[in-house]
């Protein structure tokens, strides 16, 4: 259904403004198929760059086309949320409603107004994401879990071409979000995925590129392998704690484990994911 | 598609606040048509407009919609779900009036009832209706969560308190047997109309 | 919220105190900070600052009344805030969605309830500092009588303290955001139904937070008779009440249902003692109603003898300033005059308007004046009762239509002293349907110009030359046999013809 080598997003220099602070700051980005990783620290600006790209929020400046629609037009931003699977990072409910009546509302907006096919597609999208069997559960009575698992279902409904997820795995044990980033590997294929996360493994095991966020600009654009070579020769290991480094922590065996400018004969150790992003956020 | 949305927004929409002071409305009006005392029409008057606000405050509570941030990127233009809540509003508020306004006749005493203006307090009792759903528009769309009936509701208070304290000259309240009842009631038709204008204009550009 | 994420690892019970302190500074400062209160503030003070502005204010008040009768719009404007702003901040962290965080905190419920009660001090200490606002500019004016009641004026903060604490039991009670407007809206209600926004005599009204007047126009102070000190004792004990309320359904332990019955104890000791009746207040009253010249001061202006109850000696000079405009229009030498002030301070059957003929004239000779001023109804209603000295030689009779020519003249001369005598002159003529009626609340020498013959009065007003006009026919203007016909006639102003059908003054 989507072509596999659509460009799903095309944003260049967009700016945005809140009174003075500046959320962000010339930021060009490219969406094509696959799972797109988002990193940055707080306030970096990732959610205010996913409500743009999502048509929720206008930018002060920049051009954005969305499946070479231009959101900023009523009519642009129409043919653009047909396509678009939006999660947000805090999502709400009418928790009075079941999860099956809560999605099929949100089918309902999403223009599926014949019946019988709206109500399978909510049943198929209730069961991607494993909440079949609770679906006739009021809202209030799920689980953090599970009404994160109601929201995605809500984002997925309509089977758009481009999902915009804002830190979908917060919250979730382990086994779900191993569940969640099984779904998120699928859905990548053939569809735009931005994955806006914290998780660095969620990054490293789905995403084929990686954008990494910083007060308000983009400060890394690559592969997970580059980002994470970034840290390459930046990562030792010693007995003690290292005033130098710009990050060490003690690890369970008892050594310390230091990201920074190494000593001369430092015993270097392979770097992750995790050290590349701290050197970044680091250097800028 | 304006059809199928009616069932789950009229169960989304929060009518149980609404509900609720509808029904104190009521015992507000309730509790002077119980009274054997005569009330002289201008303060069955003034009950009506309290118990006016009363339903307005609730009707406030309509335009709530927690969902708002999951529901903020679909295609469905934003001021279908708005309108449907605006028209519940309306169309229960129509017939809170009617119950309302039966409940005052039937209390009168002495045909106090004949000498109330009703036209021109059902024309008041719109308007503040219409202010509310307003405030309530206007408190969903600022609020980041779509809970805006929290600040909504005392603005409310707040401005008919204003407008109750209008110098004479603007007053918007007046007694039923004043000379300038008909010129007082042309401003609030205009009013009704600004605040419906004020409706369609909120109700429509949302993103 | 800070305050509650700080507490000590150990929660003793002076720790708590302090984190409930904390929290009340915090909670205290966003009441005073929430837009529900700066308007309301902002409203309270509006209608006296607009009046202000405008130069409709009344310069002549009288401050026991004004302590008085303040306490209804402070009531509904600064009592329904506290009570919405308490009952939201109350609200909040289940708003917030973190009263589960907030449930596992030091800080129990009980204690968090204890926090927004004592917050509730500062929308009443800003109902304290905005009545000490108003009435202190009223004390300032030159024309103020009286003196403010320290204990009626403490009555408004501790209503505004009775409807925050209401606003937070609201919220321990219910968690619905709808209910504390509703409420607000329902006191308000009730407050127009029951004997609260007027005066009124009904001993029950006691039992209401703030105490109405008895009478619809101001007493002097020592016949104000009003129980305020054991009212208050009543409202502070109702305050606790609904406190302890809130803290017992908060969860707070045994020791609460002590202040509890303390508190309860307080309200009923108000409650019951505020009932009692003052022998001598009635004796009092009657005294000033029936003969009031044995306890009323006299000064002299130079013919003319002002005799007043204690506190209204500074509008002694403006009624004499009204007295000498209309005196200087009107040709005639009426000798010395006395002008004494009247207040009927019996119970009377209507609250409106005393009937005068119920009242023993205790002094015929003299210029009854009441114990309003400054309203602009007081000024004309003085004006026309000095004219008709002026023009009939006799006391005012009350009650009686001033008919035909005289009425005319009457109007007329009360036109001449000008400035707010004119303006009464003018809203009482909007106001009345078939006559021109002079009177102000007291009640006292109400006097009717059939509407024939004010329109001739009011239509001379504007003709150039009338001073003299008048001069030259006074005799046969003030004669009770000329109508009014004539008398338009005489000076020159259209006649209004024969008074339409159904007339209510009979001449």
């Amino acid at each position: 259904m989507t072509l596999s080598t659509e460009v799903a997003v095309r944003a260049t220099g967009l700016s945005l403004r809140y009174g003075r602070a500046v959320a962000l700051d010339d930021v060009s980005i490219t969406l094509g198929t696959g799972v797109t990783g988002l990193l940055g620290p707080n306030g970096a600006g990732k959610t205010s760059l996913l409500r743009i790209l999502a048509t929720a929020l206008a930018p002060n400046a920049g051009e954005l086309r969305i499946f070479g629609e231009d959101p900023l037009t009523g009519p642009g931003r129409l043919a653009a949320r047909r396509r678009i699977g939006y999660l947000p990072q805090d999502p709400g409910f009418h928790r009075s409603f079941t999860a099956f009546e809560f999605v099929d509302y949100v089918a309902i907006l999403k223009e599926l107004t014949d019946r019988r096919a709206r109500h399978a597609e909510v049943r198929r999208v209730l069961d991607a994401v494993g909440l079949n069997d609770r679906r006739g559960d009021k809202i209030r009575t799920l689980s953090g879990g599970s009404k994160q698992r109601v929201a995605l279902a809500a984002a997925l409904v309509g089977d758009p071409s481009l999902l915009i997820l804002d830190e979908p795995t917060v919250g979730l044990d382990p086994e779900q979000r191993f569940r969640f980033r099984e779904l998120f590997a699928d859905l990548g294929e053939g569809r735009a995925v931005l994955l806006s996360t914290h998780q660095t493994e969620d990054v490293t095991s789905l995403c084929r590129e990686v954008v990494v966020l910083d007060h308000g600009g983009a400060r890394f654009r690559g592969t997970p392998a580059e980002l994470t070579a970034l840290a390459n020769g930046r990562v030792w290991t010693s007995d003690a704690r290292e005033p130098g480094a710009a990050a060490s922590w003690r690890t369970g065996t008892g050594s310390f484990r230091h990201v920074g400018t190494p000593p001369d004969g430092a015993e270097l150790l392979a770097p992750t994911l995790e050290d590349g992003y701290l050197t970044l956020v680091d250097l800028s | 598609m304006l059809i199928a949305l009616v069932p789950p927004i009229v169960r989304a929409a929060r009518t149980g606040p609404f509900l609720l002071a509808c029904a104190a409305g009521w015992v507000l009006l309730a509790i002077p048509a119980a009274l054997t005392t005569t009330i002289d029409p201008n303060s069955l008057t003034l009950q009506l407009r309290l118990a006016s606000v009363c339903a307005a405050v609730g009707a406030v509570f309509l335009l709530d919609d927690p969902a708002k941030p999951t529901t903020l990127v679909v295609p469905a233009r934003k001021w279908m779900a708005t309108a449907l809540r605006i028209a519940l509003g309306f169309l229960l508020a129509a017939l809170w009036w009617a119950v309302a306004v039966t409940i005052v006749l039937v209390g009168a005493e002495d045909g106090v009832g004949g000498d109330l203006r009703l036209a021109g307090t059902a024309v008041e009792s719109a308007t503040i209706l219409a202010v509310a759903l307003l405030l309530g528009v206007v408190g969903h769309r600022l609020a980041e969560r779509g809970v805006g009936s929290t600040a909504a509701a005392p603005t409310l208070l707040v401005l008919v308190g204003g407008l109750s304290l209008l110098p004479r000259d603007a007053a918007l309240f007046v007694g039923v047997g004043d000379p300038a009842w008909a010129d007082v009631h042309d401003r609030w038709a205009v009013l009704l109309l600004t605040a419906c204008a004020g409706l369609m204009v909120g109700a429509g550009t949302q993103r | 919220m800070t305050a509650t994420l700080t507490p000590a690892p150990a929660a003793s019970t002076v720790d708590r105190r302090r984190a409930m302190l904390a929290l009340a500074r915090v909670e205290a400062v966003r009441q005073l900070r929430s837009p529900v209160t700066i308007v309301a503030a902002v409203l309270f003070l509006a209608p006296w600052v607009y009046g202000w502005a405008a130069g409709t204010m009344n310069e002549f008040p009288v401050l026991h009344e004004e302590s008085v009768e303040v306490q209804f719009l402070a009531m509904l404007v600064l009592g329904n805030a506290a009570l919405i702003t308490a009952n939201f901040a109350a609200l909040r962290p289940h708003r917030h969605r973190v009263d589960v965080l907030f449930d596992v905190l030091l800080l129990p419920t009980a204690w968090r309830t204890g926090a927004l009660l004592l917050a509730v001090l500062t929308p009443t200490a800003l109902a304290l500092v905005l009545l000490g606002v108003r009435l202190g500019a009223l004390a300032l004016l030159p024309g103020a009588a009286g003196q403010v009641l320290l204990l009626d004026v403490l009555i408004v903060p501790v209503v505004v303290a009775l409807f925050g604490v209401l606003g937070v039991l609201l919220a321990r009670l219910t968690r619905s955001a709808v209910v504390a407007p509703v409420v607000a809206l329902f006191l308000t209600s009730c407050a127009f139904i029951g004997p609260v926004g007027g005066s009124s005599t009904e001993r029950y009204r006691l039992v209401l937070p703030i105490v109405t007047p008895e009478f619809p126009y101001p007493l002097p102070l020592d016949l104000f008779g009003r129980p305020a000190g054991r009212h208050l004792v009543y409202v502070v004990g109702l305050v606790a009440v609904l406190a302890v309320l809130a803290l017992a359904r908060s969860g707070a332990r045994w020791r609460v249902w002590v202040a509890g019955a303390l508190a309860t104890a307080v309200m009923l000791t108000g409650a019951i003692t505020q009932f009692g009746v003052d022998d001598s207040l009635v004796a009092a009253r009657r005294t000033a109603t029936e003969s009031p010249a044995s306890v009323q001061t006299c000064r002299t202006l130079d013919d003319v003898e002002y005799c007043v109850f204690d506190g209204f000696e500074p509008w002694i000079e403006d009624w004499d300033t009204v007295l000498r405009d209309v005196r200087r229009a009107a040709p005639v030498a009426a000798g010395p005059l006395t002008v004494r002030q009247r207040v009927w301070a019996t119970p009377h059957s209507s609250t409106v308007v005393p009937d005068p003929a119920d009242i023993p004239p205790s002094d015929p000779a003299a210029i009854p004046i009441g114990t309003e001023w400054g309203d602009r109804y007081a000024e004309a209603t003085f004006a026309a009762a000095v004219s008709y000295r002026l023009i009939t030689g006799e006391p005012s009779p009350g009650g009686t239509p001033v008919c035909g020519s005289r009425g005319a003249l009457l109007v007329w001369l009360v036109g001449q002293a000008g400035g707010r005598v004119t303006e009464g002159l003018r809203l009482l003529d909007e106001s009345g349907t078939d006559a021109l009626e002079f009177f102000d609340s007291d009640g006292f020498a109400p006097l009717a110009v059939p509407t024939a013959a004010a329109d001739a009065g009011l239509a001379l007003l504007t003709k150039p030359g009338a001073a003299a006009l008048v001069r030259k026919h006074w005799a046969e203007l003030a004669a009770p046999t000329t109508d009014a016909d004539r008398f338009a006639a005489i000076v020159g102003v259209p006649a209004a013809g024969p008074a339409p059908a159904g007339e209510r003054v009979p001449c």
